[in-house]
C-alpha cells in the first residue's frame, strides 16, 4: 500500500514535471514566435498636426529584405527614404546576434483627418509579407489658435483713463500705451487711430515716448503717445484705440516632431552650431479695450452772449500799446488766453464795450504746452478810437465752458488808461504811428510799432499804405490776358513742343540707323549694292526699250563689273572676262553675257529684241542671287 | 487798269482797311482799359477803395487781368480790411511777374501782419519758387527746341561724339530740372486762399456739420475735393475739412477748371 502510495506520488511528480516543461516549451516557442516577427512597422508620433511629420519606421528583423512599393494614401506623403542596419547580442547559455534593417519615411499631411495606411507589401527572401495596417489621426494646425492667445500675452495697447462723460467739444487729453514684451522684436506699422464714431482724435506725436515697465512681473517696452479725444456728435459711443504692428515670430510651420534617438532627423546640428532660428513676420493689429462715452450737449441756460465756443479752463491777459495816443492812432491789444482746453476753436476775446471803437481782425498764434491741450493763444487786435474823448481802453471779456463745474465761467480784464500824448513827453522816444492820417480807412498792422514810410516816389505821402506796409501802386496797366492760365494749356506751345519732340525722335532715329550701319558694314554694302542694281536695271530696262543694243550691254557690263566689284571688294572698273572666268563656274551665264558685252563695245553687235530681254532677266536673276 | 489791277487794289486797300481797324480797336480798347485803370488809382488815392475796386473788378472782368491790375486790386482790398482777397490777387499777380519785388514783398509783409506766415518752407519749395510755372514751362520748352536745334546742326555739321553726349546729358539734366520746377507749381498754381474771416473747417459737407478747426483768412488750402458747394481741403499745417464753396477763391484757372471740349 505504502509502496503504491509512493509510485503514484512519483507518477503525479512525474507528470508534473512533463506539464510543467512542456508549458516551459509552449511558452518559450510563443515567445520566440512573438518577440521576432519579420517585419514591423511603426509610426511616431501616432498622431500629429497639418503643420508637423511623423516618422513611419519599418524595420526587417532578422532578415535582408527590400520595400516592394509603398501605398499610395490621399492626404498623405512619404518623403526622404532613410535605411539603418541595427545588431543586437543576446548573451546567455545560447548566445546569438540578431540583425535588423529599418526604413524610414517622413510623413506629411495636407488636412486633418483620420487615413489609414495600408498592409506595405514588403519582399524577403524572395517572399512577399505584408505589413500591419496603420490608422493615423492627422489634427488642424493649432498655430492660429495659439498665436492669437499668446499674441495678447507678447503685445497690447492701454489707454489712460477718460472721463465717461464729457461736454461736446471738450478736449480729452489721452495717453495711448504700446506694450511689447521685452526682447520681442516688432516694427510698427501706423501710428494710432480711433476706432468709432462721434469722437476726433488730435494728432499724436510721430515719435512716441519709449519706456519699460514690468506687467505681472514681465517686462515689457512701452511706446506712449498723447493725444486728446473730443467729442463732435451728442450721444453714447463705444470707442477703442488700434494700432498696426508687425512682430517677427519663431517659425513653427512644418516644425517637424522626431524622437531624440533618431539618427537622422532629430538634431539640426547646423541649426544649433549657428544658433540660427527660422522666424516668420505676422503682420498684426492691436485693439484696446472697448471704451463707451457719452457726450453731453452744452447748456443752454446762462450762456453768456460773447460765448463762442471755448471749452475748458481758461486765464486771460491783456495788454495794449502804445497807451499814448491821439485821436485815430492804432492801439495795438495783445490779449493771451492760457490754460486747458479747445484751443482750436477758441476765437479772439471781445471789447465789453464796442461803441466808439473800430476794432480789426485779430491775427492769432497758438503756443502749444507740455501736454494735449495746454497751450496759450495769443491774440493781436487794431483797435483806433473813432472819438477823441476815449480816455481807457474798456474792459476785455472772454467766456467759456468750465467741463469741471459744468458752468460758464467769463473772464474781464482791467480798463487800460490811455494818455495823450502830451501828457508825457518822457515817453516821446517810444514809436507811434502817425497822426495825420485818416482813421476811416485802411487796416492797422496789429504789430503797430514800426515808424511809418514816409512817401512813394512822386513824394505823395500815403499814410494808409505806409501802415499797412503796402507797396505804392503801379502806374502802368501792362498787358492784359483773358485767364491765369498754365502756359502748356495754350496750343501753340504744344504745337512747338509737339515739333521740337518730333525733330528730336527723327533725329535720334537717323542717328541710330546711321551708327547701325557704320557699326554693320556687310548690311551697308548690301544696300549699296541693291540700290545700284535698281539704277542699272532701269539703265538696261530704258535701253532695251529703245533698242538700242550697244548701250544695252554697257548697262549688262556695268551691272555685273559694279555688283561683283563690291563683292569682291575691289574697283568694279578693274574688273575682266579673265576675273569672271577666274571666280565663276565655267557655264555661270554671266560670262557669256560679259563676253558678248566686252565684244560689243569693241566691235559692235547685234541681238533681237527677245535676246535682250533674256539677257536682262539673266543678268537681273543672277546679280540678285549674288547678294 | 485792267479788271485784274483793280481787283487787285480793292483787295489790298480791304486788307488795310481791315487790318487797320482792328488795330485801331485794340488801340481804343487798350487806351479805354488804360484810363480806368488810372482812374481806379486815382479813387484809390483819394481813399474811395470801394470806387477803386469796383473800377478794378470791371476792368478785370471785361478787358482781362495783368500783374499791376492784380496788385493794386490787391492793394485796394488790404487796405479795405479783405485780406483773403488781398492775398489771392497778390498771388495771382506773382503768377503773372513772378519776379517782381513790390508784389512779393508786399504780399509777405501782409502776411507777416497777419501771423499767415508758413514758419517752415522746404527747400524743395524755396527752390521751385525761384520761377513761376509759365517761366518753369518756358524754360524747359526752350531747352527742348535747343536740344533739337542742336541735333540737327549735328546732323549737318557733324562734331566729336564726346560733345555731342556732354552737350545732350546737360540739356536733360537742366529739362528734368525744369519739368521738376514745373510739377511743384503747378501743384502751388492749383491752391486757393480762404476770403471769409475765421472759416470753420467742418466734419462733413453740410451745414450743421461740427467744426474741428478754424482757419484764417488769408490762409493758403489745397482743394482736395468737390461735394455739391463744399470742398474738402487741407493746409499747410495739416488741417483738413470741409468748406464752405463761398469761403475760399482759387488762385488761377487749373486743367480742371477749364471747359471741356
Amino acid at each position: 500500500m505504502e509502496r503504491l502510495v509512493k509510485n503514484r506520488h512519483r507518477c503525479l511528480r512525474s507528470g508534473r514535471l512533463t506539464v510543467l516543461c512542456l508549458t516551459l516549451l509552449f511558452m518559450s516557442l510563443a515567445t520566440v514566435a512573438e518577440s521576432a516577427p519579420p517585419v514591423t512597422v511603426t509610426l511616431d508620433p501616432p498622431s500629429f498636426a497639418v503643420d508637423q511629420s511623423a516618422i513611419l519606421t519599418i524595420t526587417i528583423n532578422d532578415a535582408r529584405g527590400s520595400i516592394a512599393e509603398l501605398p499610395e494614401v490621399d492626404g498623405l506623403l512619404f518623403q526622404n527614404q532613410r535605411q539603418s542596419r541595427q545588431q543586437q547580442i543576446v548573451i546567455g547559455p545560447h548566445s546569438s546576434s540578431v540583425y535588423s534593417f529599418s526604413t524610414m519615411f517622413e510623413v506629411y499631411a495636407s488636412r486633418p483627418g483620420t487615413f489609414t495606411i495600408p498592409p506595405i507589401p514588403v519582399m524577403i527572401d524572395g517572399q512577399r509579407v505584408l505589413t500591419e495596417a496603420l490608422t493615423v489621426e492627422i489634427t488642424p494646425a493649432a498655430e492660429d489658435s495659439q498665436t492669437t492667445a499668446d499674441i495678447e500675452q507678447l503685445a497690447f495697447l492701454r489707454i489712460s483713463p477718460v472721463k465717461e462723460e464729457n461736454y461736446l467739444g471738450e478736449l480729452l487729453p489721452v495717453e495711448i500705451k504700446a506694450y511689447f514684451r521685452q526682447g520681442l522684436r516688432a516694427s510698427l506699422n501706423s501710428q494710432p487711430r480711433l476706432n468709432g464714431e462721434g469722437f476726433v482724435l488730435t494728432q499724436p506725436a510721430e515719435q512716441p515716448l519709449q519706456t519699460q515697465e514690468m506687467v505681472n512681473n514681465i517686462p515689457y517696452a512701452v511706446l506712449a503717445w498723447s493725444g486728446a479725444l473730443s467729442g463732435i456728435k451728442e450721444g453714447k459711443h463705444a470707442l477703442s484705440f488700434a494700432i498696426d504692428a508687425s512682430l517677427l515670430l519663431p517659425s513653427n510651420n512644418r516644425q517637424r516632431r522626431r524622437s531624440t534617438n533618431d539618427p537622422f532627423f532629430g538634431n539640426d546640428i547646423f541649426a544649433e552650431f549657428f544658433n540660427q532660428q527660422q522666424v516668420q513676420e505676422k503682420k498684426i493689429q492691436i485693439v484696446s479695450k472697448e471704451m463707451n462715452l457719452q457726450v453731453l450737449p452744452l447748456p443752454v441756460e446762462a450762456r453768456p452772449p460773447d460765448f463762442q465756443g471755448a471749452i475748458g479752463s481758461f486765464a486771460l491777459q491783456v495788454q495794449a500799446q502804445p497807451v499814448e495816443v491821439g485821436p485815430g492812432d492804432p492801439i495795438t491789444l495783445t490779449m493771451t488766453v492760457e490754460g486747458t482746453g479747445n484751443f482750436e476753436l477758441i476765437k479772439a476775446p471781445v471789447l465789453s464795450e464796442a461803441e466808439g471803437w473800430k476794432s480789426y481782425q485779430p491775427s492769432a498764434k497758438f503756443t502749444p504746452g507740455a501736454r494735449p491741450g495746454q497751450g496759450s493763444k495769443v491774440f493781436e487786435q487794431a483797435i483806433i478810437a473813432k472819438n477823441s474823448d476815449k480816455t481807457a481802453i474798456p474792459a476785455v471779456v472772454f467766456s467759456f465752458f468750465n467741463p469741471e463745474s459744468g458752468t460758464y465761467q467769463t473772464l474781464q480784464s482791467d480798463p487800460i488808461a490811455l494818455h495823450g500824448q502830451d501828457q508825457n513827453p518822457e515817453d516821446q522816444g517810444k514809436p507811434l504811428v502817425s497822426h495825420e492820417h485818416d482813421s476811416k480807412v485802411g487796416r492797422q498792422q496789429p504789430k503797430a510799432t514800426e515808424a511809418p514810410e514816409e512817401a512813394d516816389n512822386d513824394g505823395h505821402k500815403e499814410p494808409e499804405t505806409a501802415m499797412l506796409n503796402l507797396g505804392p501802386l503801379h502806374v502802368r496797366l501792362g498787358a492784359l490776358q483773358p485767364q491765369i492760365t498754365p502756359l502748356f494749356t495754350r496750343l501753340s506751345f504744344q504745337i512747338v513742343v509737339l515739333l521740337s519732340v518730333l525733330l528730336l525722335v527723327t533725329l535720334t532715329l537717323l542717328k541710330l540707323r546711321v551708327s547701325l550701319r557704320t557699326a554693320n558694314p556687310a548690311l551697308s554694302r548690301q544696300q549699296e549694292m541693291l540700290c545700284l542694281l535698281e539704277l542699272r536695271l532701269q539703265e538696261m530696262k530704258h535701253t532695251r526699250e529703245q533698242g538700242d543694243v550697244h548701250n544695252f550691254l554697257a548697262a549688262c557690263r556695268k551691272a555685273m563689273q559694279e555688283q561683283l566689284g563690291l563683292l569682291w571688294q575691289t574697283e568694279p572698273e578693274a574688273i575682266t572676262l579673265a576675273d569672271l572666268r577666274q571666280h565663276l563656274a565655267v557655264e555661270a551665264p554671266l560670262l557669256t553675257i560679259f563676253a558678248t558685252a566686252e565684244n560689243s563695245a569693241y566691235i559692235g553687235s547685234t541681238m533681237s529684241s527677245q535676246e535682250m530681254a533674256d539677257y536682262a532677266a539673266q543678268v537681273e536673276r543672277e546679280l540678285r542671287q549674288l547678294r | 487798269m485792267t479788271v485784274h489791277s483793280r481787283l487787285s487794289l480793292f483787295l489790298s486797300l480791304l486788307f488795310f482797311v481791315v487790318i487797320g481797324g482792328f488795330c485801331g480797336l485794340c488801340l481804343a480798347g487798350e487806351s479805354n482799359s488804360n484810363e480806368q485803370f488810372l482812374a481806379a488809382n486815382q479813387a484809390y488815392e483819394a481813399g474811395d477803395l470801394a470806387t477803386a475796386i469796383e473800377i478794378y473788378e470791371s476792368l478785370a472782368a471785361h478787358a482781362g487781368v495783368s500783374a499791376s491790375l492784380c496788385y493794386n486790386l490787391s492793394n485796394s482790398y488790404a487796405r479795405n480790411g479783405q485780406i483773403g482777397k488781398a492775398v489771392a490777387g497778390y498771388e495771382r499777380a506773382l503768377l503773372l511777374a513772378p519776379g517782381d519785388k513790390d508784389i512779393r514783398t508786399t504780399l509777405q509783409l501782409l502776411r507777416q501782419d497777419n501771423g499767415l506766415l508758413t514758419e517752415h518752407i522746404s527747400v524743395r519749395q524755396q527752390l521751385a519758387t525761384l520761377l513761376g510755372l509759365n517761366q518753369w514751362t518756358a524754360l524747359a520748352a526752350f531747352l527742348l527746341v535747343a536740344m533739337a536745334l542742336l541735333q540737327l546742326a549735328a546732323w549737318f555739321f557733324p562734331v566729336a561724339a564726346k560733345v555731342s553726349w556732354s552737350v545732350t546729358a546737360g540739356c536733360l539734366l537742366l529739362l528734368a530740372i525744369c519739368l521738376a520746377g514745373v510739377l511743384v507749381q503747378y501743384q502751388n498754381w492749383q491752391q486757393a486762399v480762404i476770403i471769409s474771416p475765421e472759416t470753420s473747417l467742418l466734419i462733413s459737407p453740410f451745414a450743421g456739420a461740427e467744426s474741428t478747426h478754424i482757419i484764417e483768412e488769408g490762409r493758403l488750402v489745397r482743394i482736395m475735393k468737390v461735394h455739391n458747394n463744399y470742398a474738402l481741403i487741407n493746409d499747410d499745417q495739416g488741417r483738413r475739412g470741409w468748406i464752405p464753396g463761398s469761403s475760399f477763391e482759387r488762385i488761377a484757372v487749373t486743367m480742371a477748371d477749364q471747359p471741356k471740349p
